[in-house]
C-alpha cells in the first residue's frame, strides 16, 4: 500500500478508484474490529457491525473532514455497536475471552487448544515479578476489583493498575517467545 | 512518512479500565459511564482497541475480520461517481 493519507484516499475513493477502498480497509479494519469486539464481545456481530460501519460511513462522507476520517469511522462504529447491543439485550453478553473470538460451538481441537493456552498462561505468569503476578492473579483468577487489590497489597490504586499494565505487557512478550521456542522445537 | 500509531501514548489507567470493560467486569453503572466516554472520546476508543489487542495477543490468535466482509461492502456501496 502506498502511504497516502486518509484525505487522499477519500478523494480517490470518491473519484471511483477501487484500490482506494482496499487501502481504507487495510488501514482501518483491524482497529475498528478490535473496538467492535470490545463493545459487542461477539466475533460475528462485530463483523456485521464492521460491514455496516464502512457502508454507512462511506455513504455519508458529505460534510466529513477527510483529515478526520478515522474519528468519523469510529463514531459510526460506536453507533452501530450500540444498535447491535440493543438487539442483543435479550441474551446475556459473554466476557471477552475465548468465546469472543471462537466459533459459538468450538470443536474438540479448539477446546483442547484453549485448555493448553490456559495452562501455558499460568506457567508464564509464574515468571513475572511477584507484584505484577499478584495483581494479575487476583484480577483474573479471583475477579477482585482493583481498589480491593490495592487495599490488599497496601499500595495506591494507580500502582495496582500500572502493575497490571506492565504485567500484561511482559506476559505478551513471554508468550511470543514461548510460542517461537515451541515452533522451533516441533 | 508512516502515520504514528495514535495508541502509542495511551494512559495505562484507561487501558486497564478498558480491560475491565471488555472483560465484563465493570458494574452496570461503570460500564454505562465508560460507554458514554466511548461515544465521545477517541482516546478511550483507542484504549479499548489496545485492551482487546492485549487480550488476544496473549492467546496467540490475531484478531481480524474474515476478508469476505470487504466484498459485501463493495456490493452495497453505490458507485461514488454515479457510474
Amino acid at each position: 500500500m502506498e502511504d497516502l493519507n486518509d484525505a487522499t484516499l477519500v478523494a480517490r475513493f470518491r473519484a471511483g478508484d477501487p484500490r482506494a477502498l482496499d487501502d481504507l480497509f487495510a488501514r482501518h479494519e483491524v482497529p475498528l474490529f478490535q473496538f467492535l469486539v470490545g463493545m459487542l464481545r461477539d466475533h460475528h456481530q462485530a463483523e456485521d457491525a464492521l460491514q455496516e460501519t464502512f457502508v454507512r460511513a462511506l455513504e455519508h462522507l458529505d460534510g466529513v473532514d477527510p483529515d478526520h476520517l478515522r474519528g468519523w469511522l469510529f463514531t459510526v462504529a460506536y453507533h452501530q455497536a450500540m444498535l447491535a447491543r440493543r438487539k442483543q439485550k435479550s441474551r446475556p453478553a459473554e466476557p471477552l475471552g475465548e468465546g469472543a473470538v471462537a466459533d459459538r460451538e468450538p470443536g474438540p481441537l479448539q477446546t483442547a487448544a484453549h485448555r493448553d493456552d490456559a495452562r501455558r498462561l499460568r506457567r508464564l505468569l509464574a515468571q513475572l515479578p511477584a507484584p505484577q503476578r499478584e495483581v494479575i492473579r487476583q484480577r483474573v483468577y479471583e475477579g477482585k476489583r482493583f481498589r480491593d487489590i490495592a487495599a490488599d497489597m497496601d499500595c495506591p490504586l494507580n500502582t495496582a493498575l500500572a502493575r497490571m499494565h506492565e504485567g500484561l505487557k511482559r506476559l505478551r512478550l513471554l508468550w511470543g517467545t514461548d510460542h517461537a521456542a515451541d515452533g522451533s522445537s516441533g | 512518512m508512516r502515520p504514528t500509531d495514535p495508541r502509542d501514548d495511551l494512559c495505562p489507567d484507561d487501558v486497564a479500565l478498558a480491560l475491565l470493560y471488555a472483560g465484563g467486569r465493570l458494574s452496570p453503572g461503570e460500564a454505562e459511564a465508560f460507554e458514554r466516554r466511548l461515544g465521545e472520546d477517541q482516546g478511550t476508543r483507542d484504549a479499548l482497541c489496545r485492551a482487546v489487542e492485549l487480550t488476544q495477543s496473549l492467546t496467540g490468535r490475531p484478531l481480524r475480520p474474515r476478508p469476505d466482509y470487504r466484498d459485501r461492502v463493495r456490493q452495497r456501496l453505490r458507485p461514488p461517481c454515479g457510474r
